[in-house]
């Protein structure tokens, strides 16, 4: 194996195995995520063969399944901060991609929110934003865009 | 921990930038003003502990991630499969 490989990285995660990660699924978490400050360096990598993503940890074991946020219809409205456009260098809010945390409960899908995972790809930068509407839940159903809700 | 305490309307000063006011005491609720430069985020402690609980619990394993996209029954969001 060569000692290092320019544009990518090899990463060891629970799902993937070893896996080589490419330079632009590279992404800086200058705060991390809630509860994992020191976690900067995660991975943003497809799901097998669909539109979800995992966001893995480089230095610890974290894998976050996410779900775009334009897949769903857990309808969320808010305005990033200031320092969070600039600590993610952009421009304006419709630069961002945001994705949910998915988690599974009793075989049932559910989303959080409120702390919804912002990324940029152009700067490849992201961070969890904690909305600040006490509305938003951290443990919502996941309504898949198109599905009726029960 | 340090202790200090304050009366209604006094202040405590955290580093240069962040302000702590005792606004009012109704019986064993204490209201609290915060001053602090934006890029500071003000949670309650609960809220933070809450969706760090939830992170941790989100965080899956290869089987977990597996058995997770097939209840999911991907439909309508499955890309065309390479097989």
């Amino acid at each position: 194996m060569s000692e290092n490989v320019a544009l990518s990285q090899l990463i060891h995660s629970e799902i993937y195995g070893e896996i080589q990660v490419e330079h632009n699924q590279i992404y800086s978490f200058a705060q991390g995520i809630v509860g994992f400050s020191h976690l900067n360096k995660f991975a943003l990598l497809p799901l097998e063969d669909s539109e979800l993503f995992v966001l893995q940890s480089f230095s610890e074991e974290i894998s976050l399944m996410l779900f775009p946020a334009t897949l769903s219809d857990n309808h969320i409205s808010f305005k990033i901060d200031e320092p969070t456009i600039e600590q993610l260098g952009i421009k304006s809010q419709d630069d961002l991609v945001i994705f949910y945390v998915l988690r599974f409960i009793d075989n049932k899908p559910f989303v959080n929110v409120r702390a919804p995972i912002l990324v940029v790809p152009e700067t490849q930068k992201g961070c969890q934003y904690v909305i600040s509407n006490e509305a938003l839940g951290i443990r919502e159903p996941l309504v898949i865009k198109g599905e009726a809700s029960c | 921990m340090l202790v200090l305490k304050r009366k209604v309307g006094e202040v405590v000063r955290i580093a240069n930038d962040i302000e702590v006011h005792v606004l009012a005491v109704e019986g064993e609720v204490i209201k609290l003003g915060f001053e602090a430069p934006k890029h500071i985020p003000i949670l309650r402690s609960e809220v933070y502990e809450a969706i760090k609980a939830e992170n941790m619990q989100s965080s899956v394993s290869s089987k977990d991630a597996k058995e997770m996209m097939k209840q999911l029954n991907l439909g309508n969001f499955q890309k065309n499969t390479k097989e």
